[in-house]
């Protein structure tokens, strides 16, 4: 009985390899000139029992309102830790934090402009498992930390941008 | 107690790290709503402008801003924001006008280098024989990005834009200028060779 109960979470445990598909959806203040976009990426995961460690890195170009040749590029590598908070044989609920390094451009026609920015994510999502495939399909959300100093003055600016996730891996 | 220091160090080494790039993205440099009001002070001179409402000219629903208490018309839209202009002459007692339109004054989104210009060109008979030959060009890139103090406040990733305008009727002038705008707030400096025009108070709009 006990091996039975062993056998998913031996089953669940390993390491992963896969990519991931999405749609980013910028908002506080990023709508006015940056319209929704795809998402591609990829991301090497290890599983154990209920949770997950992931290294994942993502890359979105936001593109500029009414055919403006404008675009923002964001190209993130994150490493995040999920909880399987419902787990039942061959799916559930999980949820996840991520701390992330961004590399921004932004781009109008021959000028550009690029920087760095930190992030943090926190997800919620639906994952399957069937054989060596793991399916996930979650909400992700995204706040950018940015700083920024003029003499005695200190600012600190957070950019939210949520998205929507689905991802699948090979587990072996 | 060592380690709790460490990663707040850490956490702010990484902060540091950051350059507002995503902020600025997020930004309206430009605001025109509504009830928004800024005062300059101008060489020594208090001036005034403030955003009125709207109004139909020139067959576009334009923004009316106040620039001392007078009128002018502007378009928003996410690419560019544009300026009514209209020049006329009057001869013979008939008023001719030279220029009607609107022309461009930022292209928008604000990205450093970025460069854009427009020239309106045209010939004007007047009273039947004489021409007047009209020229408004407006050529401006942004130069950077820096944080300006002024009596309102200290205002950080403000895009510097210079401007060259050139018009062209009768006589001919030029001008060079920069302006400095801050996110949220629109213009808070703008230097015409030593003179300077700097913002002492605001007030955004709802």
């Amino acid at each position: 009985m006990s091996c039975l109960l062993l056998l998913p979470i031996v089953l669940l445990s390993g390491f992963d390899l896969g990519g991931r598909v999405g749609a980013t959806f910028p908002s506080a203040g990023l709508e006015t000139y940056h319209a929704s976009s795809a998402l591609l990426g990829g991301f090497v995961g290890y599983s154990t029992g209920r949770s997950r460690f992931e290294l994942g890195y993502s890359y979105s170009e936001l593109p500029g309102r009414q055919a403006s040749p404008y675009h923002m590029d964001i190209q993130e590598a994150t490493l995040a830790y999920g909880y399987e908070f419902v787990q039942r044989p061959g799916w559930g609920f999980e949820a996840s934090a991520a701390a992330g390094y961004a590399l921004v451009r932004r781009a109008l026609l021959a000028a550009s402009e690029s920087g760095k920015a930190q992030s943090a994510h926190i997800a919620v999502g639906f994952v399957q498992h069937q054989g060596k495939s793991r399916l996930s399909l979650g909400f992700d959300n995204c706040v950018f930390v940015e700083l920024a100093r003029a003499g005695t003055t200190t600012r600190l600016a957070l950019s939210y941008i949520p998205s929507l996730r689905a991802g699948v891996a090979y587990a072996f | 107690m060592r380690s709790k220091h460490c990663v707040a160090l850490l956490g702010l080494c990484l902060l540091a790290c950051s350059d507002m790039t995503i902020f600025r993205a997020g930004h309206d440099y430009f605001p025109l709503t509504s009830g928004t009001r800024w005062t300059y002070n101008d060489a020594g001179f208090t001036s005034i402008d403030s955003v009125g409402g709207d109004s139909t000219v020139g067959g576009r629903n334009a923004i009316i801003v106040f620039r001392d208490f007078s009128p002018e018309f502007w378009l928003k839209g996410p690419t560019e924001i544009r300026r009514f202009a209209r020049r006329s002459v009057i001869r013979a007692g008939a008023e001719y006008v030279l220029e009607e339109r609107y022309g461009l004054e930022y292209q928008l989104p604000l990205v450093k280098g970025a460069t854009w210009e427009e020239c309106f060109r045209d010939t004007v008979v007047l009273m039947g024989t004489d021409t007047v030959f009209v020229k408004d060009s407006v050529s401006a890139r942004v130069a950077g990005t820096e944080n300006v103090e002024t009596q309102a406040g200290t205002f950080v990733e403000c895009y510097q834009v210079d401007f060259y305008r050139e018009v062209q009727t009768d006589t001919a002038a030029t001008t060079q200028y920069s302006e400095w705008l801050a996110p949220g707030v629109g213009v808070v400096k703008r230097r015409t060779g030593t003179e300077e025009r700097v913002l002492t108070e605001y007030q955004i709009g709802p």
